[in-house]
């Protein structure tokens, strides 16, 4: 085969996946070299926190390396990846949504007055750029504001730049669908950041 | 030519609300990229590294965690196995040290009676004369020991020491050394006491006899043992 006689770098996705799935651990590196950027910007976009997005984006190449085998080349390589990190990421959010039923600040109480707990905020990378404008912290904040199910699409829209038909496959919605949803959630953003979309 | 532009407020909102989302769009777009740590692969293949450790077996397959019900099951049943022998190894001995003792009870004296003093049947005197049996005359020679013999005829009373022989031979002695106690010295058993406290088993199954005679036959029962302890005052 003519993939084989190229450099790794050079391979496409599914020629990499084929070569991982031959038993190359080369190409499986090429592909977590290539891919954990994208997916860690995805994730951390969609949840909000970043020790989750780490986490999650590794989950994501365990399961690719545990799963190798049944990846189909009839679908793009991209589809079936974003598919996995997608759904591990909406189910951290339910188990979030799940554990969060009781106030903190209840616990540190104590006869003095009320105490409010300092909880670190870790939903920002520790290395993120000095010159971070609040404009951005202000972005995020709206996505974290908006509904998942629209916050997902929007995301793989606007940010990951997928067609809608890529969307709908790796959401597993219709064409019609993801597109309503990605103009309720435009909509919903564009109230929360009327004073930035003004400018 | 005149273009046909929609200038109605619906059209006009639309139009607007197309370019603000549009607007979000490109805003959403300026957001800075975020990037994996720099030890990302490092942690992924340490990750990997240990799941596959846990996946593949290892070498022993004894000790491994779905094994434990049946090792716990195979535990109980063999303590409980144990416990079962030991008990009844315990009884069948102590049956067996008992069965000897009953035995050697029966022949001789019974303990109770031993165990209080033997009082001397009240008799009256004059009391129904007219049912004592004639009995044999007693030989000056023929003593109430040997009379009353247990073993055969011809041996005396059961000594002390032909008891203690018996017992031997039963295995009730316990044959002790090095413990400061005389290997011959009897060991102490259930019997002991009974067996100490019989002077003489002849004289104690004629204690017995008296005890379920009749008045007259106590009467000439009485006779004999005054004159026995007469001519032999040291029993």
């Amino acid at each position: 085969m003519a993939g084989e006689h190229r450099p790794v770098e050079q391979l496409s996705d599914e020629e990499l996946i084929a070569a991982f799935q031959r038993g190359s651990s080369e190409a499986f590196d090429t592909i977590v070299a290539r891919y954990k950027n994208p997916l860690t910007n995805f994730v951390y976009r969609f949840l909000g926190d970043y020790d989750d997005c780490d986490d999650i984006v590794q989950e994501t190449f365990v399961r690719v390396f545990r799963n190798k085998h049944s990846y189909r080349p009839q679908a793009k390589f991209s589809t079936w990846i974003y598919t996995i990190a997608g759904n591990l990421a909406k189910s951290r959010l339910r188990q979030r949504e799940r554990h969060r039923h009781f106030s903190l600040s209840a616990l540190w109480r104590s006869e003095e007055g009320e105490k409010e707990a300092e909880i670190p905020d870790n939903r920002y990378p520790a290395d993120r750029d000095a010159e971070r404008s609040l404009k951005h912290e202000r972005i995020q904040k709206a996505l974290d504001s908006i509904s998942a199910k629209y916050r997902e699409v929007v995301v793989l829209r606007d940010v990951q730049e997928f067609s809608y038909e890529e969307i709908a496959k790796i959401t597993g919605l219709n064409l019609g669908t993801v597109k309503s949803r990605i103009k309720r959630g435009r909509t919903q953003l564009q109230k929360l950041l009327k004073d930035i979309v003004d400018e | 030519m005149h273009e046909m532009i929609d200038t109605t407020s619906e059209g006009m909102g639309a139009e607007n609300q197309g370019d603000e989302r549009h607007q979000v769009r490109k805003i959403l777009k300026t957001l800075p990229k975020v990037h994996a740590r720099h030890d990302f692969e490092f942690r992924l293949r340490k990750r990997i590294t240990g799941e596959e450790r846990l996946a593949t077996p290892s070498g022993d397959r004894t000790m491994v965690p779905r094994h434990i019900p049946a090792y716990a099951l195979s535990l109980v049943a063999l303590l409980s196995a144990g416990v079962v022998a030991y008990f009844s190894l315990i009884r069948s001995s102590a049956d067996q040290v008992e069965q000897p003792l009953k035995q050697d009870e029966m022949k001789q004296e019974t303990p109770q009676q031993q165990s209080s003093p033997a009082q001397p049947p009240s008799i009256k005197p004059g009391s129904r004369t007219a049912e004592v049996k004639k009995l044999p005359e007693v030989q000056p020679e023929e003593t109430l020991s040997t009379r009353f013999s247990i073993e055969s005829p011809s041996s005396s009373v059961p000594s002390r020491k032909s008891v203690q022989d018996q017992m031997r031979d039963r295995g009730m002695f316990r044959e002790v050394g090095g413990t400061g106690m005389r290997s011959d010295q009897p060991a102490e058993t259930a019997a002991t006491p009974f067996i100490r406290a019989v002077p003489n088993a002849a004289l104690q199954l004629l204690h017995d006899s008296i005890a379920h005679a009749d008045s007259a036959q106590k009467d000439s029962l009485l006779k004999l043992l005054q004159e026995d302890s007469r001519k032999n005052p040291g029993q």
